[in-house]
């Protein structure tokens, strides 16, 4: 059963200029992009900077709107949602079964409210009952394994990798159907990370969370996805399982983006042969398949036609004019 | 055959003042750098790697203070000097920085301005450190300029910084720290803020300015994978202090103090199996206005040897290439 179906969602950003603010352009942030997420399974979103990873979030929790396609959302059994389309009025109740995990640990947590309040927060929006508010705080607290004296302390009082399970504790308050979390823990310390990594795969285990990975770093996808999306100018290029994109890319980029990830291994030295050139603009993407500017691969046929999305195998979803042809190296 | 030391800091140590105390950020720190190689400087945050990058550079301001030690520029040669001795602002100073020691930033920006040009920046920066006309200082600029990789120098020298992107950008960074020849580099995490493929790309470019010019590169991270692919040696920081020194060979196939094994369990990979967890370090580092007594690492350490580590201090990590651990199991220290 999916939680959430993504079909063909565009969100185009206009680019204004003039006396007049006369649309001259679009920044095709994201263009066309589908994928799914299934009960109790972790999807990466993966992809280098500006591929539009975090436009997608913010359509799915509708932090902007969209400018085409559909979102089709399950917040309880035998109900779907487009979230794409629902008016703001109707959005409001299901903001409970949608929630969110932020990056910066510091930004996140109002500074003046006790982090008993900040968790119990959204109980109390919802019309949790005082006391019971009470109990689901503690029974939080201890999921996110922190003391129950941090009820009555201010955020001020804890570090990063603390605040981080603060934030975690107040997004799964309610029992969310769906959490997306936009780069979790890129900006924890390696210790603090692993505790924070380790405490996410608990709670899979123990809530059989859904949950929306935005990441850039592909040691920390490969540890907590079941599937991996990799996005490239606002486009999915491959969606595969875990393992199996990590052992054999499908497409171009995925092959790039592996590569480009430095062994903790010195005798691995200099074995990596880094993709040359950056991501193209979204406001004039390249013709073709986007990645031909920087695919050692490109043919022809690549610099003229776009390549659609289409199942090389089943559950693998590659972009990639020469998918069938192409052996890339993965990582073992 | 070690390599002489470029850059030799002793026992220095770096404090800040403020109303709640003392922080002793840096607390008798010692490493050498050598000539042409690359030292890696790793650890988690707020241990003193940027800390001691500036102290070198003599930028740390109020209400921060170098409180003891040397840093011995050519320490070997017959003119060493101890810039320690020397006032921030004087001339001698001001030539050592960018003229002998380059410094790259993890936000480039930080290095450049918004309102000239990179060309007039980099122009600038040139002619700070040698005697050349303005049409020959343009002409180098362009040259840097493509050295460090930017496509078409000739046009990109009239681009304001914000006109590029992040990895541009960086370039130019890397452009700026050369602009005065340096034959020392400090690179204070210059792809923390990039992307892995862009990061992949100005690593490799560092790797081969450095090989070009014979380089010294003190390379900053508190990345694991950026070390085993850069670094000769290697020091692990922990608390204002290095608790190990090593060949970076050593250093991940026999790490000797508690934290750098720890620290290297930590790290996820790109090779681990589905749903994998991590090993942890309980904790997290404390604020170093509450240093722990005896070795700093006790309360985290999972092989502690009892009251000893809690009341002593481990001696500092021996000079010399083979390195060693600052820590009381055996075999850590020689
Ligand atoms: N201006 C300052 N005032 C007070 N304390 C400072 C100041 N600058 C640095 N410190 C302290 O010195 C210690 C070392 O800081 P430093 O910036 O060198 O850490 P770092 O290892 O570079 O960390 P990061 O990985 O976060 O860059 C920290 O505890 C920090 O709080
Ligand atoms: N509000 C906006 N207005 C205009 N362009 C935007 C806006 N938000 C994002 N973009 C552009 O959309 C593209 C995708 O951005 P983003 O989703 O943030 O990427 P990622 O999260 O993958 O780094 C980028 O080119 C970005 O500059
Ligand atoms: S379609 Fe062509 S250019 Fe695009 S990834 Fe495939 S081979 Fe490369
Ligand atoms: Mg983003
Ligand atoms: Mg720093």
């Amino acid at each position: 059963m999916n939680v959430l179906e993504v079909s063909d969602l565009k969100k185009h950003f206009p680019i204004r200029a003039g006396l007049l603010q006369r649309e001259v352009g679009r920044v095709r942030a994201v263009d066309g992009v589908s994928f799914h997420i299934a009960e109790g399974e972790t999807l990466a979103l993966v992809g280098e900077s500006g591929c539009g990873k975090t436009t997608v979030s913010r359509c799915i929790l509708r932090a902007q709107s969209v400018t085409s396609g559909a979102i089709r959302f399950r917040p309880e059994d035998g109900r779907e949602v487009d979230l794409a389309t629902l008016p703001k009025r109707e959005l409001r109740p299901l903001r409970r079964h949608l929630q969110m995990i932020f990056q910066d640990p510091y930004a996140s947590l109002n500074p003046r409210m006790m982090v008993g309040d900040i968790i119990a927060e959204p109980l109390k929006v919802n019309g949790v009952p005082a006391a019971e508010r009470q109990a689901r705080v503690l029974e939080l607290l201890e999921l996110v394994q922190l003391p129950a004296s941090a009820r009555t302390r201010f955020p001020h009082a804890f570090s990063g990798g603390q605040r981080q399970r603060i934030g975690i504790a107040r997004a799964l308050a309610l029992h969310p159907r769906l959490v997306v979390a936009d780069e979790p823990v890129s900006a924890l310390d390696v210790s603090v990370q692993a505790q924070i990594i380790n405490l996410l795969l608990d709670l899979q285990d123990r809530l059989s969370l859904s949950m929306l990975f935005v990441a850039h770093d592909l040691g920390v996808v490969r540890h907590i996805s079941d599937r991996v999306a990799v996005m490239y100018v606002g486009r999915m290029v491959e969606v595969a399982p875990t393992d199996a994109l990590y052992r054999s890319p499908r497409h171009p980029y995925t092959e790039a983006l592996l590569a480009a990830v430095p062994a903790p291994d010195p005798a691995r030295r200099g074995r990596r042969i880094p993709v040359t050139g950056e991501v193209a603009d979204p406001a004039r993407p390249p013709p073709g398949c986007a990645f031909h500017p920087r695919c050692p691969y490109a043919v022809e046929r690549c610099r003229t036609e776009q390549p659609n999305l289409g199942e090389v195998e089943p559950g693998r979803w590659v972009s990639c004019h020469r998918a069938k042809e192409l052996s890339l190296a993965g990582v073992a | 055959m070690a390599e002489p030391s470029a850059l030799s800091i002793r026992d220095l140590a770096v404090q800040f003042r403020n109303e709640q105390g003392v922080i002793r950020a840096l607390d008798g720190v010692s490493f050498d750098l050598r000539a042409g190689q690359t030292l890696g400087i790793v650890g988690e945050s707020g241990c003193g790697k940027s800390v001691t990058a500036r102290s070198i550079l003599r930028l740390i301001d109020r209400p921060g203070r170098i409180t003891g030690g040397q840093i011995l520029l050519d320490p070997a040669g017959p003119q060493a000097i101890d810039l320690t001795a020397l006032d921030p602002d004087s001339r001698q100073m001001q030539q050592v920085r960018g003229g002998r020691i380059g410094l790259i930033f993890q936000e480039p920006m930080t290095a450049l301005s918004v309102h000239y040009t990179v060309g007039n920046q980099i122009i600038e920066a040139i002619r700070q450190h040698r005697d050349l006309s303005k049409a020959d200082a343009k002409a180098q600029a362009i040259a840097l300029l493509g050295e460090v990789g930017i496509p078409h120098p000739q046009r990109r020298i009239d681009a304001y910084p914000f006109e590029l992107s992040g990895g541009l950008r960086q370039r130019v960074g890397i452009a700026m720290a050369l602009a005065g020849n340096p034959d020392i580099v400090i690179a204070d995490e210059p792809t923390t803020a990039l992307d892995v493929t862009t990061q992949a790309q100005i690593l490799g470019l560092l790797q081969r300015l450095q090989r070009e010019k014979g380089i010294a590169l003190m390379l900053i991270t508190h990345d694991m994978g950026v070390i085993a692919e850069m670094a000769d040696e290697v020091a692990v920081m922990y608390l204002g202090r290095i608790v190990e020194t090593a060949p970076v060979e050593r250093l991940f196939a026999a790490p000797r103090h508690p934290y750098t094994r720890a620290l290297l369990r930590a790290v996820p990979s790109i090779l681990a199996t589905p749903r994998q967890r991590l090993s942890t370090i309980g904790g997290a580092v404390p604020h170093p206005g509450l240093r722990p007594t005896g070795c700093s690492f006790h309360p985290r350490c999972t092989e502690m040897l009892g009251e000893r580590c809690r009341r002593e201090i481990p001696a500092s990590v021996p000079l010399g290439v083979s390195g060693g651990a600052s820590c009381f199991l055996p075999g850590a220290s020689e």
